[in-house]
């Protein structure tokens, strides 16, 4: 057939099949191998959520669910996905690659897909070798949302974002994100119903969960009130050195914040409690399993090289974050 | 579009420049700042920049004693001397004796007062 067409002629058949192919997969006509989705947490119909809030909103730019931030936007959970709703101009929901993902699709083609409620919009973009960009940014069908990708510090920092160019309380509902190689979307098609419909089943939120747990783990006490976080030894007469469990190794050393009650006890007896004013980064890297924390506590409390147990004091919401996001 | 990328990070320092305290205010967003100064802008995560050189992502500031590995001298982060690290592990007190050593220590003066051998 090369020999009959021509290269020219082959080049161009081998595009119109390519084009049709492409179609025929948005309607399910034909069985399309889907492309693996190189976002975390892309599923938003049940999100790896770890901060545990229903709903995030912010100005400046600050984490939601696990992976995705919101910048000048409130970001709901719903039902069958993440209601978005723009507070300012250039509201975004936006999604921080990884360094992998970001040397994989240097000088590729890939296709950026949102499902909404309302539908599917997708854009197929060429990343340049170097340097920053923005890609052309196709509209979502409503109200001046758009998808993109953009970098900073030439392509150090790259990310996928959803974002309204207006200050519009228009709200969307997203189902679901892609960012995928290759020049066409994989995310869903139309049954024969005209609905869409994911071409893969959601994720499996524990594979899920271990993937977001490198960028940020959080130890909640899910009502327990003295729930325990970790073990250790005091450090000196004002501080324990605690170590704390974790299910996989974080992708850099993490920061650490709290919020609630936490004591230090060597007794476990609730009069026992020496109640903690600071937890800190022990900061001497991160390993495959373990953490260690600073508990301090006030000045002569602790007693050196004694054991203590770190738990929550009688409050059932105390939490630790560890940051390691993007 | 504006992208709303870097973050702010602040440092604390003694009296003496030794760096006591880090952050950025990607992980501590609303975080007071009162005593600290904002030394640079950057990415979510705190990187130093030490004579001339970045750190990984949240680097360590303390050494295994608690002692500030660095300081903050003519807006400038540079390494401690060895020297200077040193002089502040050597103003660490002692620790108390644990109650255990204490009880040893009372044991064994009662033992030489009651002249008992033990």
């Amino acid at each position: 057939m090369k020999e009959y067409l021509g290269k020219e002629g082959f080049r161009q058949l081998v595009k119109l099949v390519r084009d049709a192919l492409a179609k025929k997969a948005d309607k399910a006509e034909l069985a399309v191998q889907s492309n693996p989705n190189l976002l975390d947490n892309w599923y938003f119909g049940n999100p790896v959520n770890q901060r545990g809030q229903t709903e995030y909103a912010s100005t400046a730019t600050a984490y939601s669910i696990d992976r995705w931030t919101v910048t000048r936007a409130k970001a709901s959970i719903g039902d069958s996905g993440i209601v978005l709703t723009s507070t300012s101009t250039n509201g975004s929901f936006s999604h921080p690659l990884s360094d992998g993902v970001r040397a994989a699709i240097k000088g590729q083609t890939v296709t950026l897909s949102v499902l909404l409620d309302i539908g599917l919009f997708s854009q197929t973009y060429q990343i340049p070798k170097s340097g920053n960009f923005d890609a052309p940014n196709p509209e979502i069908g409503v109200s001046k949302w758009y998808i993109d990708m953009f970098s900073v510090d030439n392509q150090d920092h790259v990310y996928f974002r959803i974002i309204n160019t207006l200050a519009e309380d228009a709200p969307i509902t997203v189902i679901a994100a892609k960012l995928e190689l290759g020049d066409h979307q994989t995310l869903a098609h139309q049954d024969a119903d005209g609905n869409w419909v994911l071409n893969d089943p959601p994720p499996d939120y524990g594979m899920e969960l271990l993937k977001c747990q490198r960028y940020q783990f959080v130890i909640e006490t899910s009502n327990n009130a003295y729930a325990i976080a970790g073990v250790g030894a005091g450090n000196n007469t004002e501080r324990a050195v605690i170590t704390i469990q974790i299910p996989v190794k974080m992708r850099a050393n993490p920061s650490v914040s709290y919020s609630g009650k936490w004591a230090l006890t060597a007794g476990f007896r609730v009069n026992d409690d020496i109640p903690v004013t600071r937890i800190e980064a022990v900061s001497v890297g991160n390993s495959n399993n373990v953490l260690d924390i600073f508990a301090y506590a006030e000045k002569d409390s602790i007693t050196y090289c004694d054991f203590y147990a770190l738990r929550a004091s009688n409050d059932p919401t105390a939490r630790i974050i560890f940051d390691a996001n993007l | 579009m504006d992208y709303d990328y870097y973050n702010k990070h602040y440092l604390k320092a003694r009296e003496d420049g030794a760096i006591v305290d880090a952050w950025s205010d990607g992980p501590f967003a609303g975080r007071s700042t009162e005593g600290y100064i904002q030394f640079g802008q950057g990415g979510y995560q705190l990187r130093l920049v030490v004579d001339g050189v970045q750190t990984e992502e949240n680097p360590p500031i303390f050494e295994e004693h608690g002692i500030p590995i660095y300081k903050y001298v003519d807006g400038e982060i540079k390494r401690r001397t060895a020297e200077e690290v040193q002089a502040d592990i050597d103003r660490i007190p002692p620790p108390p004796p644990s109650p255990m050593e204490q009880l040893r220590a009372d044991v064994d003066f009662i033992s030489i007062m009651a002249n008992i051998e033990l």
